[in-house]
């Protein structure tokens, strides 16, 4: 793992949730980390804990154990507790445009509210241009869209008002949360495009989470997978594609719907979907995939593999390996 | 540079698109049409009552044994006819709804601002000791059954008009309270309220610009409703004696005092009565127009 | 020979608002034979899913048939009465949704629900509780749902999606039927279930040989499975191929458009998506309906509708781009 420039580095990161049913691990000894400019890619299903890694990084909820680090210091507290500049450096664009964006406020406020709670603008005219200045980068007419409400939008607009929010401040570190599952493929194609502009023009890095691997393979430098709260497998985007080692990985990709023959080769064949991720709360002993896993052997049951350097910056947790 | 002054002008038009839309729903409703044209007349007649009654003499005490016991329906004189003093009902009732829109008027703005705020920090706080606190003692406020509650204050203190609506005030606020909890606290976790925090809003903003502009729809509806219900609780205390008090013309003490000359002179409580129902049917038509104008 | 199991003849279905009447579908052309494997790719809001709606009849009530006729076993179903409409629902056709949570009623368990579907489908007299008891079992192993006493027993809440999905996809096969409609049947769903789910309609459609309707967005998951592909843009059918045609020679414009922005698993990028947005149906373009986000149109694009007409061998498009005229 290079050492140069790490803008984010989360260090054995675990959040329990206690609820009546059990502990539920969310996320369970994590780490990775960003590197400055960058978009690093962090994919899996349901329950991985994907989402909850980013809220944690956030700061939407406090770590249980582990640290956050952000550009060398350490935040990980509750997003109440950290400190107002670390807050203007980051931030979010969740999952669900609809609900991100409060149905009784215009764009303008919306989009204007990150520059009135950092005392970023000087008077009401420039907090116009300004939000107007913003509505432009994300490819929204100021004319047309200022004055609406969130309800009046399509998803993808909303999306973009959404990220227009997220970059209002110049941060440097932004989390996208699945940004474009709820959109349609051509919409999708248009908000992509404009975080990667954005991602260009800003100097921004990106944690990228999605269950899409299509989409990461085009969107991200480095890719981590995530199974029931563990990561286990990380490499970058051209290895992880490319020579996938751990089964999981393969099963995933395998499992891709894919268009092209070129891509249907790409698909591992010695791994077929099967089964179902287990529940969080009692998640299975050793290795957490050894219940779905084809090659799983005595020691997959009782021990929980370490990571192991397969290639260059490629690395694994599997005893088959 | 781009002029941005054309905003000004489309201002106008998307901002009241909903409000176009609403209309438009609650407009195709023929009963919300009749409860909003009714509610208007009524609290029309209650603003204007003593400029438009025929006889504003008959408010207080008043004899003229002449024309009294006169049934309603037989002369335009004395259209719904008189009491026993020989006052006319039409007058005094419609005075009566002065004294009842009054009381709604009073006790909802006494109450909703109270309630409504100790509810949103409520629900933004939810399960912690304050969220507990606050809605604990609005519990034990709501588990008092309203009427002995009201009965109770009223019996300790001089039964007048002012006491009843302090005591139906004080069993009103958790309803307030409880309504925008329940809404608050489930739009907490929603997404923007996340945002907000996470962008750094302080949590005044959260509470009141963020989270109170989206509960207002449910708190309108329950005011426009809970009109027709003060009104209810009030003439209910008048007609025990414990709220106006004769010759005030209430509805309720009206009621109450043509009860004894039922049933050879059934107008002198029936007309109240049936003004205390009219009220109430056209808020509770009102009130649901508004709800369902408000749900997609 | 096949014999044409479903036609849908030149749609057009809107809907009444407060600002006037939406006009969703705009022409709809749909066939299906029997034992043919159709899907219908769009993105949202291009009348997929109205279009369905009105074969089954089940519109909201401010919905308007404006013209247009669907034929469902050389019957137009547009025109039955109430009793064939309930033989339709009941034995003819069958619907898998989206969301699987929405389509199971939450307060009542997986074993009440399937049998009232095989009580208000078949003769049922003479049967008792423990026949169907035995054939909802038999459903439920055919779904690859493991322990079915289980699933059987239990509230809709306490089963997974994918299972929730699978119990919906028993409850669609459990009495005989010609058609099923699955729409967007594994959207919700986690990619390997989405994988699992499709081959276990696969392999059911086919040892039933059933027809199927596949909506989806998901354009490679329709790939895999279909024999023919309708493209369909703001409530306009504007291609129809065969499967491997289409994804390999796309005509339309829209269709060219939607293909490029799908990111491939190889890399490389994708398109930046189509200009534009879909259209407002209460003032919709005039001419073809795509106009205003297509790169080359003609003058007459703007102002005629081109019609839905075969140009090559069994590969139907909407586009006056490719008339001879």
């Amino acid at each position: 793992m290079g050492e140069t420039d790490n803008i984010l580095v989360v260090e054995n990161l675990k959040k329990y949730f206690k609820t009546t049913f059990g502990t539920v691990k969310a996320v369970d000894d994590i780490t990775f980390n960003v590197r400055s400019g960058e978009t690093f890619g962090l994919v899996g299903e349901s329950g991985s804990g994907k989402s909850t890694t980013g809220y944690l990084i956030m700061g939407i909820y406090t770590p249980t154990s582990g640290k956050i680090l952000f550009k060398g210091r350490d935040v990980s507290l509750h997003v109440l507790k950290r400190p107002k500049n670390i807050k203007k450096d980051m931030s979010i664009v969740f999952q669900d445009p609809a609900s991100s964006l409060n149905p009784s406020k215009t764009i303008g406020d919306i989009v204007g509210l990150p520059l009135k709670v950092h005392g970023l603008i000087n008077s009401s005219s420039e907090l116009i241009e300004k939000v107007a200045q913003l509505l432009e980068t994300v490819e929204l007419s100021p004319e047309r869209f200022m004055h609406r409400r969130p309800g009046d939008l399509g998803g993808g607009e909303k999306q973009a008002t959404a990220i227009a929010r997220a970059i209002a401040t110049h941060p440097s570190f932004v989390v996208l949360d699945e940004p474009t599952s709820a959109l349609d493929v051509s919409i999708q194609a248009k908000i992509i495009k404009i975080l990667m502009q954005l991602q260009q023009e800003l100097k921004l890095s990106y944690l990228f989470i999605t269950h899409d691997l299509s989409l990461m393979r085009n969107v991200a430098s480095r890719v981590a997978i995530m199974y029931l709260a563990k990561i286990y497998e990380y490499a970058p985007a051209r290895l992880f594609f490319h020579n996938p080692l751990h089964p999981y990985t393969k099963m995933l990709l395998s499992s891709v719907p894919v268009l092209t023959d070129e891509e249907e080769a790409l698909k591992p064949r010695d791994v077929k979907s099967t089964g179902e991720v287990s529940s969080a709360i009692n998640p299975p002993p050793g290795c957490r995939f050894h219940p779905r896993c084809p090659f799983a052997t005595k020691i997959c049951k009782v021990k929980e593999p370490k990571f192991t350097m397969a290639e260059p910056e490629h690395y694994v947790a599997c005893h088959k390996l | 540079m781009k002029k941005i002054r054309v905003f000004k002008t489309i201002k106008q038009s998307p901002r009241w698109e909903s409000a176009r839309r609403m209309w438009y729903k609650f407009s195709r409703s023929p009963l919300s049409m009749a409860g909003l044209v009714i509610s208007a007349a009524c609290i029309f007649i209650g603003l204007f009552a003593p400029y438009i009654v025929p006889y504003p003499e008959h408010a207080g005490y008043f004899s003229n044994y002449a024309d009294a016991f006169i049934s309603p329906f037989q002369n335009s004189k004395y259209p719904f006819g008189t009491d026993e003093y020989g006052r006319d009902i039409l007058t005094r009732a419609m005075l009566g709804f002065q004294y009842s829109l009054m009381m709604a008027g009073v006790v909802l703005s006494l109450v909703v601002a109270p309630g409504v705020i100790l509810g949103l920090i409520a629900g933004y706080h939810k399960d912690r000791w304050i969220d507990m606190v606050i809605m604990r003692i609005s519990d034990v406020f709501i588990a008092v059954p309203p009427l002995v509650l009201a009965l109770s204050i009223c019996a300790v203190l001089e039964p007048n008009i002012f006491n009843a609506m302090m005591a139906v005030s004080l069993m009103w606020w958790p309803w307030y309270a409880r309504l925008t909890y329940n809404v608050s606290s489930a739009m907490r976790n929603e997404y923007f309220v996340q945002a907000a925090e996470v962008m750094g809003a302080s949590t005044f903003h959260i509470i009141f610009k963020e989270i109170l502009p989206n509960c207002l729809g449910p708190i309108l509806t329950k005011v426009t409703l809970d009109v027709g219900w003060v009104i209810l609780i009030g003439s209910a205390l008048s007609f025990v004696g414990l709220g106006a008090q004769p010759p005030t013309p209430d509805l309720g003490t009206m009621v109450a005092d043509g009860g004894k000359w039922m049933p050879d002179f059934w107008w002198m409580s029936m007309i109240p009565a049936l003004g205390i129902a009219i009220i109430i049917l056209a808020f509770n038509l009102l009130g649901d127009g508004v709800r369902d104008m408000l749900t997609e | 020979m096949a014999e044409q199991l479903l036609e849908i003849k030149d749609l057009h279905v809107g809907y009444k608002t407060y600002r006037g009447t939406s006009k969703v579908l705009d022409g709809v052309h749909l066939t299906v034979k029997t034992g043919e494997k159709v899907g219908i790719i769009g993105e949202s809001g291009c009348g997929k899913t109205t279009t369905m709606k009105t074969l089954l009849r089940i519109l909201p009530t401010n919905a308007v048939i404006y013209e247009g006729e669907v034929y469902f076993k050389g019957k137009n179903t547009l025109r039955i009465g109430k009793n064939e409409l309930n033989e339709l629902r009941r034995k003819h056709i069958a619907m898998i949704f989206q969301d699987p949570t929405a389509a199971l009623n939450p307060v009542f368990k997986i074993d009440t629900q399937i049998i009232d579907i095989i009580k208000s489908s078949e003769a049922h007299e003479g049967k008792k509780t423990e026949e169907f008891k035995a054939k909802c079992i038999r459903l439920l192993k055919e779904v690859a749902l493991p322990d079915p006493e289980r699933v059987l027993g239990s509230y809709p809440f306490q089963l997974s999606g994918g299972m929730k999905q699978r119990v919906c996809i028993a409850m669609a096969l459990a009495t005989p039927r010609y058609l099923l409609i699955a729409d967007e049947p594994t959207t919700n769903l986690d990619v390997t279930i989405q994988d699992q789910v499709l081959r276990l309609i696969k392999d059911i459609v086919e040892k039933r040989k059933l027809s199927v309707i596949l909506i989806s967005q998901a354009l490679g998951a329709v790939k895999g499975f279909v024999d023919k592909v309708y493209v369909m843009y703001a409530g306009n059918t504007v291609e129809v191929a065969e499967t491997k045609e289409l994804f390999s020679n796309p005509l339309h414009p829209y269709a060219k458009g939607l293909l490029d922005s799908t990111p491939k698993l190889t890399g490389g990028g994708f398109s930046e998506g189509i200009k534009g947005r879909v259209p407002d149906y209460i003032n919709p373009p005039s001419g073809c309906r795509f106009h205003p986000r297509c790169d080359n149109i003609l003058s007459r694009c703007k102002k005629e509708k081109p019609p839905f007409l075969d140009v090559e061998e069994n590969h139907g498009v909407a586009c006056w781009r490719y008339y001879k005229k």
